[in-house]
């Protein structure tokens, strides 16, 4: 029988509308008469019960993993107005889909990391082939903070094989850190982290897309605080970067938050630019009085080594990443493309004149596609699994 | 050149380019910097023009309570805004306004929102400009209200003008970002608004000359409901109620065949020579007023009135739906008829004036009834029947009324007859005859 996908998503504004127009579309979508598993998110706008009340009437039984999404990326919408909403049905005899979730993340995403990774490791099967992550990015506290990615993967690579390909999301409702959802079967949850293994007669191959190039030398962070970066090259961090840009840039400091990206070389410092090679890490803002960077994670620590990064305004890039990723697919039949991307890389965020997921549709042709968009990015770069921003995670599930 | 001046000579071009490098980059960050920004802006501008070009796909049926909903719901969505609604007067000529068509997110308290009474101030309404509030720290009263009426920290209140008056008020607005370095409510989103609140305008516009059309319309359906009103009741004097039902229905009245109705004649005795003492008009009017009495009459006792030819009156009882009593009903009438022409002629007699007298005749028997020919139609009878009723008539006398053989067997029990013997009628020989009065 093999493997069949159904994707359909929708901006109806009704959440329970949405919920059953997207379950039912995907179903007659992908022929799927026995459907074995579904992938949801809706938008932040949605009222996440009602969504699922929508989506059970058509798919009561099936188990489910998702959430909210700051936007919904499939072959006929891409959208992030709020309301936007996307099933992916799974109907396969080849790949199993088994669904973990730990909470308190907010409290500890380092504990919750571990215990996820305890229950994952206790299912884990010779044919387990790959693991999707996604997480709560929101602490919903006052003042709002992030929950950070980068203790929850170090916790979890502890208990997951480097034979498992490994990438994920951090679920944003919106720009305003509202609360955020996770979805597991008939279980709306907060503050949860969720782990889909796959397995069976399969693979998932993954490429970060994220089009930025390095555009000054290598400098060295001399000074950090949690996900501050207050001191480069011994200087305050807002001097170096109004040094880097060179004198009357005419930039408002202000603009760096969610535009100032570093970038971090996981591969040779000086041999040929390889996108695949660098770690985005995105400014979330700026605190002026300590002449810091606020970023999204903590993982760039005292020794760090950056370039700041400047964003592609071609999309041939990402035509170039998914024919490469093709052409490494072999006798593997792709079922399904799933791009895990960041909110920031919109088109209305970004800046730049292209869609990239419609880009990236363009690439994949007749290949299922469908995701989300998120706030941060998980994916291998080099052999390190790191949190990301301002990149797109494509995810390509094959039948082997 | 030594190795040491070579080596200061390649780190001096290092540096160079370096310099080049970096100034270049710094060119171009600024220039993406800016051109982020512009692009951002010029993104939702076009999706803010969406929404007005979308309009013309919209199929509201000019109804404004359904574009207003549809509205709210587009700008909320397409503008990115959080909540969309519409401020309402609360009532004519009242400085109050309430909350329609809320569109918001899922968390937003809607209720809440619906509960709120705004009252704009006067200065500002007559103004007819838009507010913009971006900053936390502004302390217009209106500003204030409207932040803690809806919870918004960037908003915009943007009236509609229609007939140069405000309308009613779109309000849109934001939460504060924190991810984005959002600015909040800007003037391009005015513009777009008020284009919007042009379209408001324009469909209200036709709605009220939809209203006027209506009136024209409900005006000209009562006017064509009057004159149908006066046709009808034109051919009901010429036509039986039920024969016109048929005409419409058919467009044509098939004769039809009556077993036994009662036909009345009444003349005027010496109305010939009446008419040489009165003008043409005295005598019209003189008869008219007889003729109206008799119309009532008949109309009492539901019998069908079937024309006037000259002095002489004729109708049937019994049709055009037939009945029992269609001989006694005939009777009762004919009385009445006599009486009130006798009534008059003792008034007159008093005041010296002219007067009639009536003579009555009456017959019983089957009848053929229908209409016939296309222009100035009428209802008419035929048969021996209506042959031998006229010839009652014209064997009676003044102040009495004569029936036939059939007809008084058909009312002897109900009324005093007298029997007149058999008297010879004109082309039907020795007939016997009754004078008829009420019982006694």
């Amino acid at each position: 029988m093999g493997t069949f996908i159904g994707i359909a998503a929708n901006n109806q504004t009704d959440s329970f509308i949405a919920g059953q127009q997207a379950a039912s579309e995907a179903l007659e979508h992908g022929k799927i008469n026995r459907p074995d598993f579904a992938l949801i998110f809706c938008g932040g706008k949605h009222n996440p019960r009602e969504f699922l009340r929508g989506i059970n009437t058509i798919l009561p039984g099936v188990p489910k993993a998702g959430g909210s999404s700051f936007g919904i990326i499939s072959n006929n919408l891409i959208g992030y107005d709020g309301f936007e909403v996307g099933v992916t049905l799974f109907q396969s005899d080849k790949i199993r889909f088994e669904v973990f979730s730990q909470g308190e993340l907010n409290v500890d995403e380092y504990k919750a990391g571990e215990e996820l990774g305890k229950k994952i490791k206790t299912e884990l099967r010779v044919d387990s082939r790959a693991l999707l992550l996604f997480y709560d990015s929101s602490k919903q506290q006052s003042p709002p903070m992030l929950n950070f990615a980068t203790p929850l993967i170090q916790a979890l690579e502890g208990y997951v094989p480097d034979t498992i390909s490994i990438a994920g999301g951090g679920f944003l409702a919106d720009m305003m850190l509202s609360a955020c959802y996770q979805i597991v079967d008939n279980e709306i949850l907060t503050q949860h982290v969720i782990g889909i293994l796959i397995s069976g007669e399969c693979s998932m191959d993954t490429a970060i897309l994220h089009g930025c190039q390095p555009c000054s030398d290598y400098v060295t962070i001399t000074k950090t605080h949690g996900p501050l970066v207050m001191e480069i090259e011994n200087k305050p961090a807002l001097d170096m970067i109004d040094e880097l840009l060179g004198p009357g840039h005419g930039i408002n400091v202000k603009d760096f938050a969610m535009n100032l990206t570093l970038g971090v070389n996981k591969g040779d410092k000086f041999s040929d630019f390889r996108e695949s090679d660098y770690a985005n890490r995105l400014t979330l803002a700026v605190d002026e009085p300590s002449r810091s960077l606020v970023m999204f994670e903590p993982d760039l620590q005292q020794g760090s080594e950056v370039q700041l990064m400047r964003r592609s305004m071609d999309p041939h890039y990402v035509g170039k990443v998914i024919d490469d990723m093709k052409s490494r697919l072999g006798s593997k039949r792709p079922v399904l493309a799933f791009y895990i991307n960041c909110g920031g890389r919109a088109k209305p965020f970004s800046g730049v004149e292209f869609e990239d997921a419609e880009e990236v549709r363009k690439a994949l042709g007749e290949i299922p596609y469908s995701g989300f968009y998120s706030g941060v990015e998980i994916a291998k770069v080099g052999h390190t699994l790191q949190p990301l921003d301002w990149t797109g995670v494509m995810c390509l599930i094959s039948e082997i | 050149m030594s190795n040491l001046e070579q080596q200061e000579e390649a780190q001096k071009q290092i540096n160079y380019y370096k310099n080049r490098l970096k100034a270049l980059s710094s060119s171009l960050m600024s220039l993406e910097y800016a051109n982020a920004n512009l692009s951002k802006d010029v993104l939702q501008m076009s999706e803010g023009l969406s929404v007005i070009s979308e309009l013309q796909l919209w199929n509201t049926e000019s109804k404004l309570e359904v574009l207003l909903d549809l509205l709210a719901e587009k700008i909320n969505v397409r503008l990115k805004m959080d909540v969309t609604l519409m401020l309402m007067r609360v009532k004519d000529h009242s400085s109050e306004y309430a909350p329609h068509y809320i569109k918001s997110f899922a968390d937003y308290n809607k209720e809440r929102a619906l509960k709120v009474r705004l009252t704009i101030p006067e200065a500002f309404h007559q103004s007819s400009v838009s507010l913009i509030a971006n900053d936390d720290s502004d302390t217009d009263l209106l500003v204030v209200a409207l932040r803690n009426a809806f919870e918004l920290d960037h908003f915009i209140l943007c009236p509609v003008i229609h007939d140069n008056k405000v309308f009613n008020y779109i309000f849109a607005g934001r939460r504060k970002q924190l991810l984005q370095s959002g600015k909040g409510i800007l003037k391009y989103h005015q513009n777009i608004l008020e284009a919007i609140g042009g379209v408001i305008s324009a469909v209200q516009n036709q709605i009220d000359r939809n209203v006027i059309l209506e009136k024209l319309v409900d005006k000209r359906t009562e006017e064509l409901r009057k004159e149908k009103e006066v046709s009808e009741t034109l051919l009901l004097n010429i036509l039986p109620y039920e024969t016109t039902q048929e005409l419409k229905v058919n467009g044509y009245v098939k004769a039809k065949d009556y077993n036994i109705v009662t036909v009345l004649f009444t003349d005027f005795v010496g109305f010939t020579a009446l008419s040489s003492e009165l003008s043409p008009q005295e005598l019209v009017t003189e008869i008219d007023h007889y003729y109206r009495t008799f119309d009532d009459i008949t109309h009492k006792y539901g019998i069908e009135k079937i024309k006037t030819i000259g002095d002489s009156y004729m109708c049937a009882s019994g049709l055009p739906v037939e009945k029992g009593t269609h001989a006694e009903d005939a009777v009762s009438a004919a009385i009445e008829m006599r009486d009130f022409v006798e009534m008059a002629k003792e008034e007159r007699k008093k005041q010296g004036r002219p007067f009639f007298e009536i003579r009555i005749g009456l017959n019983s028997g089957p009848v053929i009834a229908g209409i016939v020919g296309v222009k100035k139609f009428s209802y008419d009878v035929w048969g021996d029947t209506v042959n031998v009723a006229s010839r009652m008539e014209s064997k009676s006398m003044a102040g009495k009324i004569n029936i036939s053989q059939s007809t008084y067997e058909l009312v002897k029990d109900k009324f005093d007859c007298s029997y007149r013997g058999k008297l010879d009628a004109k082309n039907k020989g020795l007939i016997d005859m009754y004078f008829v009065e009420p019982r006694s």
